[in-house]
């Protein structure tokens, strides 16, 4: 059974929330503050803490701060403020995952189960990607380039991310489409072309001699130093 | 000594020589002179010929010693009274420009009060603004987390639902559907005062057309038995947009078609050029919109249909779509009615026109 510590004084989403976790399987302890609950982390060294931001006395951010100086364990931050500017303050203090509420019970347990199988392989690492200056966060879908964040769109995220996973590797576009599109639109090639063009402009120093995306003329695009071929 | 006398002399010949241009001397002096003059040169050239019973004598007297005398003090006369007149205009003109600067003077300053009572109009408005942005605000986020146990709850006792009398089940599905839309509201009213407040982060981007519609017809229909008519140009160029957002807007299109369209009839989804932009459309078989509602129908709290029978809905989705479209450099339209069939006009077509991502000229295969 694994062991699960709710921090949380709301105390009807509490109760329900250990219903419901006891229900999947889970050792469920709820607490009411942060006090209590750093407490109960000394006690019960918990697998898993669903940590609510706003509580009285020690709020949520204190108390993350406070387990991270101890322990490693993995923590879920629960709020009713959706800021991204919220969002990024917890994953710098080292939250492991944000759910916005309202949420459905259904949708956290398979949080929890993600984030306990990411913790289970201790791959923290694998979250992150970089080359030559050019630094990707996945988990809080982040780019940096030199240091500078870089704005891009989801897809153009995920275009890059498919193309560092692939480092080294020449990708075809209609290879890139189904990974980046999904496999019905691996007939509609000509959008990576422009998809590619675009996502230099915005990572490339000079998108006219790219750094990090090359064209292997006739045979896709390969990520990577080295001459375009 | 010698010069102080000269220098006397000089400022005496000047002030006389001043007094006798005044036009008021001038007037008298010059007649004067001249009949004196006249005259003397007259009795010069006659006396001495014993001409003083000549009538030329006589003729010559009155016209050089006293018509032209006088001629020329009329003349004096008529510029003395233009003159006149010039200053009289110069004075009115100043005094019409004295008066013209102090009205621009006052004017200026009810000007300047009127401005500032604005400007402290406009910071009231702005403070309130905000006052009611942080309001919904604090609201949405107190509602959300009640709302959480709601559906928690909610999600908890259906779970085994089979184990319920079937009345209890249909009432704790019901209140299942409510809290849901209790939920996308409080979530919307909060994108609209984020919106408001300037706090959405537009990121554009290439958006690949095809996918983006499925994508939103996908989610929006997903538990939907309706009919989807496709209408998609092939290898449409990407938009230039924010991809979530883009989505978004085109979702609350097809949910507005898929509620108010009779559940036997299809939506049409479409997708073309249209001039240099592209335009996505979602055509319904409803009723249309009213001319009346057509005005406001991008703003806020503008429903579709207002009947207590219409689906439900609060108003929202239209206007944060045309604050969302806008604020991407699109634009945001309908056309109704749509159909026509045995006289009855109904439907209607909610499009968006977006800028075509710039194209590669040189990027190579």
């Amino acid at each position: 059974m694994t062991d699960l510590l709710i921090i949380d004084d709301d105390k009807g989403l509490t109760q329900l929330l250990s219903d419901y976790f006891s229900g999947q399987g889970y050792n469920v302890r709820a607490v009411e503050n942060g006090k209590l609950g750093l407490r109960a982390m000394y006690e019960r060294q918990p697998e898993i803490i669903l940590l609510d931001v706003t509580m009285p006395e020690k709020d949520g951010w204190e108390t993350l701060k406070r387990i991270r100086e101890v322990s490693n364990v993995p923590v879920i931050m629960l709020t009713a403020r959706g800021d991204e500017a919220d969002i990024l303050h917890g994953f710098s203090l080292g939250a492991d995952d944000y759910v916005n509420k309202p949420f459905s019970f259904a949708q956290l347990a398979a949080r929890m189960h993600a984030v306990l199988g990411r913790s289970a392989q201790g791959s923290a690492a694998d979250n992150k990607l970089s080359s030559d200056g050019l630094e990707v966060d996945i988990r809080l879908k982040r780019v940096w380039r030199d240091g500078q964040p870089l704005t891009l769109t989801p897809t153009e995220f995920k275009l890059l991310v498919t193309l560092m996973r692939h480092a080294g590797d020449v990708i075809s576009p209609r290879d890139l489409v189904k990974e980046v599109w999904g496999a019905q639109y691996a007939s509609e090639i000509g959008h990576v072309r422009r998809y590619v063009w675009h996502l230099r402009q915005k990572i490339e120093p000079d998108p006219e001699n790219p750094r990090y995306i090359h064209n292997d003329r006739g045979f896709g695009y390969r990520f990577g130093s080295g001459e375009t071929k | 000594m010698k010069t102080n006398i000269l220098a006397r002399v000089k400022g005496l010949v000047r002030r006389w020589w001043s007094w006798l241009l005044d036009l008021d001397v001038l007037q008298w002096a010059l007649p004067l002179f001249l009949a004196v003059t006249a005259i003397t040169f007259e009795l010069i050239e006659h006396v001495p010929q014993n001409e003083l019973d000549d009538p030329y004598f006589m003729g010559e007297i009155i016209i050089f010693g006293l018509m032209g005398p006088l001629i020329i003090r009329g003349l004096i006369v008529w510029m003395q009274q233009l003159l006149a007149a010039q200053k009289r205009a110069a004075a009115e003109v100043q005094a019409l420009n004295r008066d013209l600067e102090s009205k621009v003077i006052e004017r200026t300053a009810a000007l300047e009060q009127r401005n500032a009572e604005l400007d402290r109009l406009n910071r009231e408005l702005r403070d309130l603004d905000e006052m009611k942005s942080d309001f919904v605000a604090l609201v949405s986020h107190e509602l959300r987390a009640p709302l959480t146990a709601l559906n928690g709850g909610l999600e908890l006792a259906l779970q085994s639902s089979e184990n319920l009398p079937p009345r209890s089940r249909a009432i704790l599905e019901i209140m299942e559907e409510e809290s849901k839309r209790l939920t996308d509201f409080v979530q919307t009213i909060l994108d609209v005062s984020r919106l408001e407040a300037g706090k959405f982060a537009i990121t554009l981007g290439p958006v690949a057309v095809r996918p983006l519609v499925e994508q939103a017809a996908a989610i929006v229909l997903a538990s939907s038995q309706r009919k989807v008519e496709w209408d998609i140009t092939p290898n449409l160029p990407p938009i230039w947009g924010d991809e979530t957002y883009l989505e978004q807007t085109v979702r609350n299109f097809i949910s507005n078609a898929d509620k108010y369209s009779p559940a036997d009839k299809p939506i049409q989804l479409c997708a073309c050029m249209d001039g240099d932009r592209i335009r996505i459309s979602v055509k319904d078989y409803g009723p249309g919109i009213s001319s009346e509602m057509s005005e406001r129908i991008f703003s806020r709290f503008s429903r579709l249909q207002s009947a207590e029978s219409s689906p439900p809905g609060w108003g929202l989705g239209l206007y944060l779509g045309r604050k969302l479209i806008e604020a991407q450099n699109g634009g945001i339209g309908f056309v109704s009615p749509v159909w026509e069939h045995n006289g009855i006009k109904s439907g209607s077509e909610f499009y968006i026109l977006m800028p075509v991502a710039q194209t590669p000229e040189d990027d190579l295969e």
